[in-house]
C-alpha cells in the first residue's frame, strides 16, 4: 500500500528522537565535560583543561581501588555464579514434576529491587542481630563475624548477596540451553558406554558455549552496574574498601560536585563497556560459524 | 538471540521405568541440589517477612531466633500510618504508582508504536532492531551525571515530569524488544485484508493489530512498571525532595535515630509485593524481560 514507510517513520520517530534525548544527547554532554574543570563555586563558568581530568583520575588512590573492588566482585562473582547456575540448571533439568514451581519460587530474588536486596542483607549480615552468624554459631559454633564493617568479609557480603540475586537467573537461561540439546545425542552417548561424567563434560558443556556466553554477558553487564545493593550493605566500608566503580563514580559527582572529573570517569565506563558487548558479539559469531 | 531467550519447554526428561528403590534414589538427586538453592532464594524472603511481623525485643536478641516468634502488626501499623517524623509510607507508594503508571503509558504507546513500525514494515533494516536495543546496555549510572546537568538546565529536578519523562524514554528498548517478537508473529495478511477493505494504515494497526498484540503489550507494560517500581538512583538523584518514591523513602527509616529493622521489613514487604507476585504469574516470561533487565 501506498505511504506505508511514510506511515512506519512517523510511527518510529518519536521513540528514535527520545532515545537520542536520553543517550547521545548526554553522552555528547557528558564528554564535552569530561574535557573541562567545574568549580565548586557556580559562577565560575568551567574552563576547557584537556586531558587533565583523565591524568587526574589514573593518580586517584580511590579511584584506582574502585576499579580493583570492581574487578574482585567481577571475577569472582561471575565464576561462582555461571558455576552454580550450571549445577542449578543441570539439577532442574532432570527434575520431572514440579520443575516450573520451583523456577517461580527460584527468581523471586531477580524481581526484587536492587536496593531491597541490599537493605535485606544489610539485616542478615548484621554481627549481633543478623540471622548468618546465628545460623553459623547454631550449626558449627563460629564466633560472630563483623560482616559488614571488616576485610575480607565485607566484600565476601556483597559477592553473596550479588550471586543471590542472580544464580537462579543464570541457571535459567543456561537451562534453556540444555533443553536445546536433542535427546538422541545423549542418548547415543550413553549407547557408547560414555559415563555421566564423561557425557557432562565432553558433551553437554560444548554445546553449551554460546549460553555461557550469554549468561556471562548479561552477569557482566549487570555487576558492572553495581550501585545501590552495595551501598546499602556495606557503605563501601570498612573505609573504602568496598566501593566499587557505581559507587565512586556518584561520590565523584554528587559529593565531591567534581563534575568533569565524573565525566571523565562515565565516559570510560561507557567505552569498557561498549568494548566488552563488542568482545562478546564477535565471540557468539565465531561461535556459531563454527558450528 | 530469541531462541536463547526463550523460556525453557518444560518437557519430560526421561522416560518412567519400573520403580525400584535404586531408581527412586536416582531421581532424588537433583533435588538435593536444588533443595540448598531454594533454601538460599527463599531464606532473605523469609526474614523480610519474619522481621516485618516481629516485636523489636525479638528483632534485636543475639543471636537472633532463626523461627518465629512473637509476633505483631505494630511495624506494618507504623509504617503504614506513619509515627512523629516520619511519613506514612502509602504516599510513596501512591508516587510510585503514578509515576510508574505515567511512565509505563507513555514508554507504551511509544514503544509499540515502535516495534510495529519496524516489525511490520521492516524500516531501518537489520540495522535499526540492533541500534534500539543497544541503548539497553548503558546502565543509568553511566549517565547520570549528564541526566542531572540536563534536568538542571531545563528545571526538571524533583518534577514529576522529569521523572515520568526519563522513565519512560528509558523503557523504550525493553518494551520494543519483548513486542518485536510479537508483531513478527502476529500474520501482517491481517493488516492487508484491512488495506483491501479500504481502512487507512491507522485504523488497521488500531483495530486489527493491537487487539492481537495485546498479550505482549500486557507483558511489556508488568516488566516496565516493575522495573520503574523497583528503580532507585534516578529517583533519588533527580528528585527526592517534593517527589519521593518508595525506593527512596526506604533507606531514610535506616538513618534515622535508631536502626528500623522492623519498620524497614515492613516497608520493604509492601515495596516487594508487586514484583514477586508478577513473578509468580509471569514466570514464563521472566527471562526474556530479565535479560534486559527489564526488573532492575
Amino acid at each position: 500500500m501506498r505511504g506505508s514507510r511514510r506511515f512506519a517513520w512517523t510511527l518510529a520517530t518519536p521513540s528514535l528522537v527520545g532515545l537520542v534525548l536520553v543517550s547521545l544527547v548526554p553522552f555528547l554532554w557528558m564528554t564535552w565535560t569530561a574535557f573541562h574543570t567545574f568549580s565548586p563555586n557556580p559562577t565560575i563558568p568551567p574552563r576547557f583543561s584537556g586531558l587533565d581530568n583523565l591524568w587526574a583520575l589514573f593518580a586517584d588512590p580511590q579511584y584506582l581501588q574502585s576499579i580493583r573492588v570492581t574487578l574482585i566482585v567481577l571475577v569472582v562473582s561471575l565464576v561462582l555464579k555461571l558455576s552454580l547456575g550450571f549445577a542449578l540448571a543441570w539439577a532442574l533439568y532432570h527434575i520431572r514434576r514440579g520443575r516450573a514451581l520451583v523456577i517461580s519460587l527460584l527468581l523471586i530474588p531477580a524481581a526484587i529491587a536492587p536496593l531491597i536486596a541490599g537493605l535485606v542483607w544489610w539485616m542478615l549480615f548484621n554481627t549481633k542481630f543478623g540471622a548468618v552468624n546465628a545460623i553459623l554459631l547454631g550449626l558449627f559454633g563460629i564466633e560472630p563475624i563483623q560482616w559488614t564493617v571488616s576485610m575480607p568479609w565485607a566484600l565476601i557480603a556483597i559477592i553473596v548477596a550479588t550471586v543471590w540475586q542472580s544464580v537462579p537467573f543464570v541457571a535459567v537461561i543456561l537451562l534453556g540451553g540444555l533443553t536445546t540439546i536433542p535427546l538422541e545425542v545423549l542418548d547415543a552417548s550413553k549407547v557408547d558406554g560414555a559415563s555421566r561424567w564423561r557425557e557432562l563434560r565432553f558433551i553437554v558443556l560444548p554445546l553449551m558455549r554460546p549460553f555461557f556466553l550469554v549468561a556471562s554477558l548479561f552477569m557482566i553487564i549487570d555487576l558492572l552496574r553495581l550501585f545501590e545493593m552495595p551501598q546499602f550493605l556495606t557503605s563501601g566500608g570498612p573505609g573504602n574498601e568496598t566501593v566499587v566503580q557505581g559507587m565512586y563514580l556518584f561520590k565523584l559527582g554528587f559529593t565531591f560536585f567534581d563534575l568533569g572529573r565524573a565525566s571523565m570517569m562515565s565516559l570510560i565506563y561507557i567505552l569498557v563497556l561498549t568494548a566488552i558487548g563488542l568482545i562478546f558479539v564477535r565471540l557468539m559469531r565465531s561461535r556459531s560459524a563454527e558450528a | 538471540m530469541t531462541g536463547i531467550l526463550a523460556a525453557p519447554a518444560v518437557r519430560p526428561v526421561r522416560r518412567a521405568r519400573p520403580t525400584s528403590l535404586r531408581h527412586r534414589m536416582k531421581g532424588l538427586w537433583p533435588w538435593l541440589i536444588v533443595a540448598p538453592f531454594l533454601l538460599f532464594s527463599l531464606f532473605p524472603i523469609y526474614w523480610i517477612v519474619l522481621t516485618a511481623f516481629r516485636a523489636q525485643d525479638d528483632i534485636f536478641q543475639s543471636p537472633v531466633s532463626l523461627l518465629p516468634s512473637n509476633l505483631t502488626l505494630a511495624n506494618i501499623r507504623t509504617v503504614w500510618f506513619g509515627t512523629g517524623p516520619n511519613e506514612p509510607v502509602i504516599y510513596f507508594l501512591w508516587t510510585s504508582l503514578v509515576i510508574g503508571a505515567a511512565a509505563t503509558l507513555v514508554g507504551l504507546v511509544l514503544g509499540v508504536a515502535c516495534a510495529y513500525a519496524v516489525g511490520r514494515f521492516r524500516i531501518g533494516g537489520s540495522f535499526l532492531p540492533g541500534f534500539i536495543l543497544s541503548f539497553r546496555y548503558v546502565p543509568a549510572i553511566a549517565l547520570i551525571v549528564p541526566f542531572w546537568m540536563m534536568f538542571r538546565a531545563l528545571g526538571l529536578l524533583d518534577t514529576y515530569t522529569g521523572l515520568i519523562l526519563i522513565y519512560s524514554l528509558f523503557s523504550i528498548p525493553l518494551i520494543f524488544w519483548l513486542l518485536l517478537g510479537y508483531v513478527e508473529a502476529s500474520p501482517r495478511e491481517l493488516d492487508e485484508a484491512a488495506y483491501v477493505d479500504g481502512a487507512s494504515h491507522w485504523r488497521a494497526m488500531w483495530h486489527v493489530s493491537l487487539p492481537v498484540l495485546m498479550p505482549g503489550i500486557a507483558i511489556a507494560a508488568v516488566f516496565t512498571f516493575i522495573g520503574i517500581w523497583n528503580e532507585f538512583l534516578l529517583a533519588y538523584q533527580l528528585a527526592g525532595n517534593e517527589v519521593t518514591t518508595v525506593t527512596v523513602y526506604l533507606p531514610r527509616l535506616r538513618t534515622a535515630i535508631a536502626e528500623l529493622y522492623g519498620e524497614i521489613a515492613a516497608a520493604s514487604l509492601l515495596a516487594v509485593l508487586p514484583g514477586i507476585a508478577f513473578a509468580a504469574v509471569m514466570q514464563r516470561y521472566l527471562v526474556r524481560g530479565l535479560a534486559f533487565g527489564g526488573l532492575k
